[in-house]
């Protein structure tokens, strides 16, 4: 079948998404329409089983095509959709049916109070930026990449600032959607110039484009590169809370609803993470670092730089928060840091067994802290407030929920036993063992720096338990959590424990995954790999001097390096 | 069904572990019934591990699990099923069963008594599962796991200061060995072919080849010296005798039948390993001798009951670290299977032993001291029979299970001094000196047992008294008041003499049964380094055999004529040797000794280091907490202060440094 035509029958594969979409709009319309009258509580309640049935068709959809066998025949050829803008595989499965779970879970903790009256509209943005983040990990070329992000991000921006008698909610939403604003317009200028230097859009193609010239020098002399990269790594450095672009983080997620944040600091960076570790890998890999020389000229050195600012300085700051929200934020901008030293170690061993470890951190710190934020939604649903010191004397009062605090607070500090750990020791033993001796020293430093960090993460974290197990309760207690808050807390925790004592199937599974779709893929078309979807065709006689429409196959700006022939390592 | 639980071994664990989850659980609601989900399990296990003896055929291994699996180091959950384990494995369900059942009459009223059987239940899955895996990561993991048990039925009455302060000992002491059998595991992994821990690994002969001698050397010993604490050897069987702090069915179960061979079982699995270093063999037999004589003599001037079954014990380990040492050259397999025999009826008989002292403390009321009662074999007839059978087992004496193994051991120490002359040097005369103080150590533990026998039940009738500080009428069963007193001394209940019986009963026979007819050599045959080679020939050392009942039966004698009638000759005796009398009472000051030189040297070490701690690190820690919150307080908050602008600004002037970083890094 030939790629560029896309057929009625290959939207299977987009069935998550195209039901995420349209089940947003019919919440809507239920919404305005038949439940007009109600109350803004039985609302909240009614659209958010409602969303989560559509997140669980979604779920169903994944692997529909797989029961009803009607997907491997129609998709032989990669599973490429759209002229292989967007590509789908094991990777993409897995991970969209991972962010469905989260979404389903922080749609649940959305139900827990009565947060706005806008309920239709709120449960659609998630939904839709839910579409975005599946279609970001699934994009392989730039603008479809911008386009994804951009859909994510702004619908994040809304639901940040949906509590509107919450003054701190419409703050922190405007602050996310001003700094977001101007980190995107330099991303987008620093897509352009990749553009420009490369002739292509897609990340396979740039990496062929810059692999002859600059594999051997990385980035010496080229500003024009170093720019672009530098700007790629602010909007993604935006998206991931890296420092220093991670400002917006604290405010913003002190001002979302707990949900929101929940969602902020799991599914929109677990999905921006992944998208970073495509393009650092596929398409600025020939940048990534000189021969002779990790520290010469080459991304390597700015990202582990960038890597040790976000760990170090998101850990000292959060010790300093007394308000749970808020350190959550700055832990969340300090796991970002430790994963970047996972995605460097993929980069610099160009080895896939290292690409895993990251996916794995990436599923146990989400779910970690989908527990985290929905202890922060009790306590903000009963009292109100979010000071860790409202949280005295409540393991005692509940134990149970007591325990599986300890457990993800534990985890989330690495103890070994938990998923924390496992995520950890793998992600850090991988970033050991890659690369020859000159980029060993960079990743001891790094790893070293790591587990020093590490350390200090306990403080802040055991202040949580400090305050549940071994201060008196102060005031009122808290009211019994709702069941949702109950099985988020108990079902993260879970995922901690579990994977803590018997990790083997996680990991296999990401590695798995990592092997599907982080690399280029060996046995993709030649025709894919050099040819620009999107060009620039000038327009005689137009005010706007250019615009975009969409290319046909054959003949690119450049003569189109062949790519070499791999065996599918992927073979069935 | 017997291939599927031979591929499904893991069920023998998990029963226990389930029973003992259970009576964790369900404590509060079983209350009394608290023992019957335990001794189900653990019942159940013994059955399927029955299967397992008479159905594996050979050495399977069933389909491993993947537990850890990360770069350089590959931990699957794998059990192997062979001669060796299917052995061990009934052989400690079996006493399990029996000594569960004992308890449940023993620890009757106690109020920790759910708690007593869930530890229990843990410690048989443990135990199990040590002697099923297949790989020395898992046993370490296990080995672990009965350690903790071990501590936590040690101090099971922890509110008894005695108590609590035996299992901390037990606990630092195995802390001591496992620090060797942990360093041994590194060295292992950094030598072997794939960093690949499994036994069939590291034990096949492409792996051994390629071994430097040293290493080999080196882990032998470092396995030895796991062994020496949980098995209790010189120098560190101290924690052993303390041990007998805890309820006595965990002394029969854990400190003397099963838990106690682990370290045996451990040295035993790696024949293949330490065969190929004489050095190491050598240094077993002579450790396993020196305790068992300093054991034996210790044993001799106790008079808690439970105390000199303790020394016992230890003493008979040593006798299985001799046989475990002897195996020269082609002789290894015969000798390795003499001690694992001798493991093997230990257990039974020991067991039994513990459980009839258990039971006379229990009718005695928790008293112990032998000098405080006599002339009981009036009063509890099946403990005195089922004692004395298990007595004989103990000293050797044919046809009860103790002589078959205990001659395996001796005859192969003879054989060693001959075969070891081929390494010349001193071994011959080494192994010619273990032989003889083994025999001797023979007839030192036919006396010591004979006095402990004749002093309880035989002579003028004597009970403790009401008012005795130790005794506690209440806990004496329920009398009857039927003789002069009428809180002491009563037959213990059916519950508790039933397991007595079937015990003895194995005393008895389990020897000739198994020994005699070769059916245990011929079951371990197929685990590794234990197939007696083609050109070995061993025919019944008659001259051993004759020699050592000949010293046991006068010893036996002897105790009779000294104990049996409370004369007064051991006193005239004690009284002319008063300094060895002495020593050995106070077991020969080794705890004094340990004392001085390494617990008083420890706590000044620790002292200093509080010091250091409470004055250095403590401020440093202080100013490691005060420190962030005035770097964040002075140098992060102004960056931090929620003005949008300023934080784009920020961001702009990060990407300008981060781009003169670069461009410096480009210029040099």
């Amino acid at each position: 079948m030939p790629v560029n035509a896309p057929v009625l029958f290959d939207f299977i594969h987009l069935a998550p998404e195209i039901i995420l979409s349209l089940w947003g709009l019919f919440v809507v319309m239920i919404d305005v329409a038949l439940l007009r009258r109600r109350s803004s509580a039985t609302r909240g309640r009614i659209l958010g089983v409602m969303s989560i049935i559509g997140a669980l068709a979604a779920l169903a959809s994944i692997y529909l095509p797989d029961m009803m066998d009607l997907g491997h025949a129609a998709s032989n050829v990669e599973e490429s959709l759209f002229q292989g803008t967007i590509l789908g595989g094991l990777l993409v499965e897995r991970l969209t049916a991972l962010l469905l779970i989260l979404l389903i879970f922080v749609i649940a903790l959305s139900t827990t109070w009565d947060l706005t009256e806008h309920w239709g509209e709120y449960y659609a943005l998630l939904l839709w930026a839910t579409v975005g983040m599946i279609l970001l990990i699934a994009s392989e070329e730039l603008l479809t990449l911008f386009l994804t992000l951009e859909m994510m991000t702004i619908c994040l921006y809304i639901v940040t600032a949906f509590e509107k008698d919450q003054r701190r909610s419409a703050e922190g939403g405007l602050k996310y959607f001003v700094y977001g604003s101007v980190s995107s317009a330099l991303f987008l200028f620093g897509l352009s110039l990749l553009y420009g230097l490369t002739g292509t859009t897609r990340l396979a193609a740039i990496g062929l484009a810059l692999a002859p010239a600059h594999t051997s020098i990385g980035l010496v002399g080229n500003v024009a590169g170093a720019m672009a990269v530098l700007l790629v790594l602010v909007g993604f450095g935006f998206k991931i809370s890296a420092v220093p672009f991670h400002q917006w983080a604290p405010d913003a997620y002190e001002g979302a609803p707990a949900p929101v944040s929940a969602w902020l600091a799991t599914g929109s960076k677990l999905a921006s993470i992944v998208a970073l570790m495509k393009v650092l890998v596929q398409a600025l890999g020939p940048w990534a670092h000189g021969v002779n020389d990790i520290s010469s000229p080459g991304w390597v050195g700015i990202v582990a730089v960038i890597s040790a600012l976000t760990m170090t300085y998101g850990n000292f700051a959060a010790l300093a928060q007394k308000n749970l929200k808020r350190m959550l934020a700055y832990s969340s901008i300090a796991h970002a840091g430790y994963m970047l030293v996972g995605v460097l170690a993929v980069v610099v061993g160009a080895g896939k067994s290292a690409a895993g470890p990251v996916l794995f951190y990436l599923v146990v710190y989400s779910a970690a802290n989908i527990g985290a934020f929905s202890i922060a939604a009790w306590l903000y649903r009963d009292k109100g407030t979010d000071q860790i010191e409202d949280l005295n004397g409540l393991g005692l009062k509940y134990p149970i929920l007591g325990m599986c605090v300890l457990l993800l607070m534990l985890s989330l500090i690495g103890l070994p036993g938990l998923a924390g750990f496992w995520g950890k020791f793998f992600m850090f033993s991988e970033a050991l063992s890659q690369g020859d001796d000159r980029h060993k020293l960079t990743f001891l430093w790094l790893v070293g720096l790591g587990l020093m960090n590490s350390v200090i993460s306990a403080f802040y974290y055991v202040r949580v338990l400090r305050a549940m197990f071994l201060r008196p309760s102060t005031g009122r207690p808290l009211q019994a959590p709702t069941l949702t808050i109950r099985l988020a807390v108990i079902g993260s925790a879970a995922v901690a424990l579990i994977f803590g004592l018997y990790p083997q199937p996680l990991s296999t599974e990401t590695d798995a995954m990592a092997e599907s779709r982080i690399f280029i893929t060996p046995s993709r078309p030649a025709e894919l790999l050099s040819v620009s979807p999107v060009r620039v065709v000038p327009r005689p006689n137009a005010s706007d001097d250019t615009r975009l429409r969409a290319g046909p196959i054959g003949g690119g700006p450049s003569a189109p390096p062949e790519p070499t022939p791999v065996p599918d390592s992927r073979a069935k | 069904m017997t291939e599927f639980f031979v591929h499904n071994a893991w069920i023998v664990p998990v029963l226990p572990l389930l029973g003992g989850l259970i009576a964790a659980v369900g404590g509060r609601r079983l209350k009394a019934y608290s023992y019957l989900p335990v001794a189900v399990g653990i019942g159940l296990a013994f059955l399927v591990s029955l299967v397992l003896l008479t159905g594996s055929g050979g050495h399977t291994q069933p389909t491993a699990i993947e537990w850890i699996d990360v770069a350089g180091l590959n931990v699957p959950f794998q059990f192997r099923v062979d001669g060796l384990t299917t052995m061990m494995l009934a052989m400690v369900t079996f006493v399990a069963t029996l000594v569960t059942v004992f308890a449940s009459g023993y620890m009757a009223g106690d109020p920790g008594y759910p708690r007593f059987f869930a530890i229990v239940g843990l410690f048989v899955a443990s135990m199990t599962g040590l002697v099923l895996s297949s790989h020395f990561i898992l046993t370490y993991v296990f080995w672990e796991g009965v350690g903790v048990c071990s501590y936590l039925l040690i101090g099971f009455w922890h509110s008894k200061p005695s108590a609590a302060a035996a299992a901390k000992k037990a606990f630092l002491v195995n802390r001591i060995g496992d620090f060797g059998f942990a360093i041994a595991l590194f060295w292992l992994w950094s030598v072997c072919i794939g960093h690949d821990l499994s036994y069939d690994n590291v034990f096949s002969k492409a792996n051994l080849a390629g071994l430097q001698h040293h290493d080999i050397v080196g882990i032998s010993f470092l396995l030895f010296w796991a062994a020496t604490a949980k098995s209790a050897q010189f120098p560190l069987y101290v924690w052993l005798p303390d041990a007998m702090e805890g309820p006595t069915p965990v002394s029969a179960l854990i400190h003397a039948a099963t838990m106690v061979t682990a370290g045996v079982y451990l040295i035993a699995r790696s024949t293949p390993l330490i065969v190929l270093a004489p050095e190491v063999q050598a240094s077993v037999a002579a450790v396993g001798c020196f305790t068992a004589l300093l054991a034996a003599l210790i044993a001799l001037t106790q008079n808690d009951l439970k105390r000199v079954m303790a020394y016992s014990t230890v003493s008979q380990l040593g006798f299985m670290f001799m046989g475990l040492g002897a195996g020269v050259g082609n002789l290894a397999a015969f000798a390795v299977i003499g001690a694992m025999f001798h493991l093997f009826t230990h257990a039974f008989f020991k067991a039994l032993l513990f459980l009839a002292s258990g039971s006379v403390m229990h009718s005695m009321g928790g008293v112990i001291d032998m000098r405080r009662f006599g002339g009981l074999r009036k009063r509890m007839p099946i403990t005195c029979i089922t004692f004395a059978l298990g007595s004989l087992a103990l000293m050797g004496i044919p046809p009860f299970a103790g002589f078959w193994s205990k001659d395996e051991i001796l005859s192969s120490l003879h054989l060693a001094s001959f075969k070891s002359e081929a390494l010349g040097g001193i071994y011959p005369t080494l192994y010619l000196v273990i032989y003889w103080t083994a025999i001797a150590t023979a007839a030192l533990t036919a006396f010591y047992t004979g006095r402990a026998f004749f002093m309880t039940f035989f002579g003028p009738e004597r009970l403790p008294k009401p008012d005795d500080p130790e005794a506690d009428p209440a806990d004496a069963g329920h009398g009857h008041g039927d003789g002069p007193d009428p809180h002491f001394g009563h037959e213990v209940a059916p519950v508790m003499w039933v397991p007595l019986a079937i015990l003895a009963f194995c005393a008895v026979v389990v020897g000739a049964l198994f020994g005699l007819t070769g059916w245990f050599a011929h079951h371990l045959e197929h685990s590794p380094g234990l197939a007696e080679p083609e050109d070995f020939h061993h025919a019944f050392d008659w001259f051993t055999a004759t020699v050592s009942t000949t010293g046991a039966l006068l010893a036996l004698g002897l105790s009779y004529l000294f104990y049996a009638q409370r004369g007064p000759i051991p006193a005239r005796i004690a009284g002319q040797i008063r300094p060895l009398y002495l020593a050995s009472l106070h077991k020969f000051y080794v705890d004094e000794i340990y004392n001085w030189i390494v617990v008083l040297p420890t706590k000044v070490l620790a002292g200093a280091a509080e010091f250091f701690d409470i004055v250095v690190v403590e401020n440093l820690v202080r100013l490691a907490g005060w420190l962030p919150r005035v770097f964040g307080k002075s140098l992060l908050a102004p960056f931090q202060n929620g003005l949008i602008q300023y934080y784009a600004a920020v961001t702009a002037l990060s990407v300008a440094g981060l781009l003169f970083v670069f461009l410096w890094l480009s210029v040099n």
